[in-house]
């Protein structure tokens, strides 16, 4: 069987099973599909538009893994069935008695499904683009700009309702691009291991991505403090709620230093090392970290609010997951004498 | 007796550096002029890093420790209760600490790179051999 047709039929029967346990008995609510349709289509976008900002300003780093980042950019088309799961479990959002006109279910399932169709179309259209790239460059970013900041307000902030914060959907439009720069240095450990290891022109970009990957940890460990100062000073109590729930009582407080440790602490400390910036392996590691330290994030922002069953969501995340991996995969053994 | 070799342009530049060095020049025969810095010609002759950067480190863990040092100090040796918050509140006073941090890691570093590029003395500004926008390599030892 072709490796496509093996590809598809993956996609497809993962997205079938998931929305049958999803709206099955054992699918354990809206929790364990709102944690893996979050992650995984932040991943993705966030992977298109690394590739997208490094067409735009001509970035030389990203070419020996461009396509192997852009594999699974298909799998994005998954995205917009999958959240139509969401529609019977609405209920679970404390606004769907009544939370006005823009929180209203319809308006709410429409801009989303809307949003959602588009970046994946335009995605694809990027990735499989022979002209007029930059153009669908700058369409992509700006519709990744607009599904982020929903994903953020819609998906994740309207379940505390009525609390909100304004800087959350930059927030995660820096979370996905930063999961994405994730992807692209593991990929590039993957390509230095089964390709020539003292390739010299490829440490040296890598070395690039890196002191990006650097630099969108202090971006994201800014924006979180900037965040969480902000609360601490105003001490109002609709707003401090919000961080007691996910800090004041274990286990959440011992995830919440985690995650912190994770995301910032972590390749803050590792990547001021210019032989750690350098070498595959420890990239590779503290890239693997920060897409732990997301992931642990996500499900702060969840897990006090909704219940996520252990096996239904450890089942969705990788019904979601599978067909990403088996996507990089098949790239990485296809595109070995890619350059 | 030295030899001078001198380039418009930087590949041309680099070209003979490598041929040099792969010919059996030493780099301690070597000296180059540039007109700007080249990571490249510290990659080709394997030179160690600078000391300039610990003059950064120095002065950016200084000012963080000192701003914390000061905020600390300052609120216990006048102590007023704002917003029912603690005397010592750590969030505001990590904003002071990484002020300092950029501040002092900052100074620290134009403060070495002065004193390594011995650049206070002013008879050392003009260098004679001054070689404009030119790549220069001088080898000692060879027949002009």
């Amino acid at each position: 069987m072709k490796r496509d047709t093996q590809a598809v039929l993956l996609a497809a029967g993962c997205g079938l099973a998931l929305a049958v346990l999803a709206l099955g008995p054992f699918g354990g609510g809206l929790g364990p599909l709102l944690l893996a349709l979050s992650c995984w289509v932040a991943l993705l976008q966030g992977c298109v538009a690394v590739a997208a900002t490094c067409d735009l300003v001509k970035a030389r780093w990203i070419g020996p893994i461009r396509s192997r980042l852009l594999a699974p950019t298909p799998l994005l088309l998954l995205s917009a069935p999958l959240f139509l799961l969401f529609w019977p479990q609405l209920q679970h959002y404390p606004w769907s008695a009544g939370g006005g006109r823009y929180l209203h279910p319809e308006f709410f399932m429409l801009r989303n499904l809307a949003a959602l169709l588009l970046t994946a179309v335009v995605a694809l259209a990027y990735a499989a683009a022979a002209s007029r790239k930059q153009l669908l460059a700058v369409v992509y970013l700006l519709l990744f700009v607009v599904c982020q900041s929903l994903i953020a307000f819609d998906w994740i902030m309207s379940l505390e309702y009525p609390w909100y914060s304004s800087m959350l959907g930059f927030y995660f439009i820096t979370e996905a691009l930063y999961a994405g720069l994730a992807v692209a240095c593991l990929l590039f450990w993957r390509r230095l291991r089964a390709a020539d290891p003292a390739d010299a022109q490829a440490r040296e970009r890598l070395r690039d991505l890196t002191s990006l990957i650097f630099g969108f940890c202090i971006l994201w460990g800014g924006l979180f403090f900037a965040q969480y100062l902000l609360i601490w000073y105003g001490n109002l109590p609709e707003e401090t709620g919000f961080i007691l729930r996910r800090t004041g009582t274990a286990p959440y407080r011992q995830m919440a230093w985690l995650m912190l440790g994770c995301t910032f602490m972590i390749p803050f400390l590792g990547l001021l090392s210019a032989r750690v910036k350098s070498s595959p392996a420890a990239a590779a590691g503290i890239s693997l970290v920060i897409l732990g330290g997301l992931l642990l994030e996500r499900l702060l922002y969840i897990l006090p609010v909704l219940t996520l069953a252990p096996l239904a969501t450890l089942a969705q995340f990788f019904l979601l997951g599978a067909p990403v991996l088996f996507a990089w995969r098949r790239r990485a053994a296809g595109g070995a004498g890619e350059s | 007796m030295a030899r001078t070799y001198r380039y418009a342009e930087q590949e041309e530049f680099m070209d003979k550096l490598r041929e040099l060095l792969q010919s059996g020049v030493g780099k301690e025969q070597l000296q180059l002029y540039t007109p700007y810095h080249l990571p490249e010609v510290e990659q080709l002759l394997a030179l160690p890093p600078g000391r300039l950067r610990l003059f950064p480190l120095i002065g950016g863990l200084g000012g963080f420790f000192g701003g914390l040092a000061l905020t600390v100090y300052t609120a216990l040796s006048w102590p007023l209760i704002t917003g029912g918050k603690p005397i010592v509140s750590l969030p505001p006073f990590l904003i002071i600490a990484y002020l300092l941090t950029i501040l002092f890691g900052s100074l620290a570093s134009f403060a070495g790179f002065l004193l390594l590029a011995r650049l206070p003395e002013l008879d050392n500004l003009l260098d004679p051999g001054e070689f404009s926008n030119y790549f220069i390599i001088v080898v000692a030892g060879e027949r002009p």
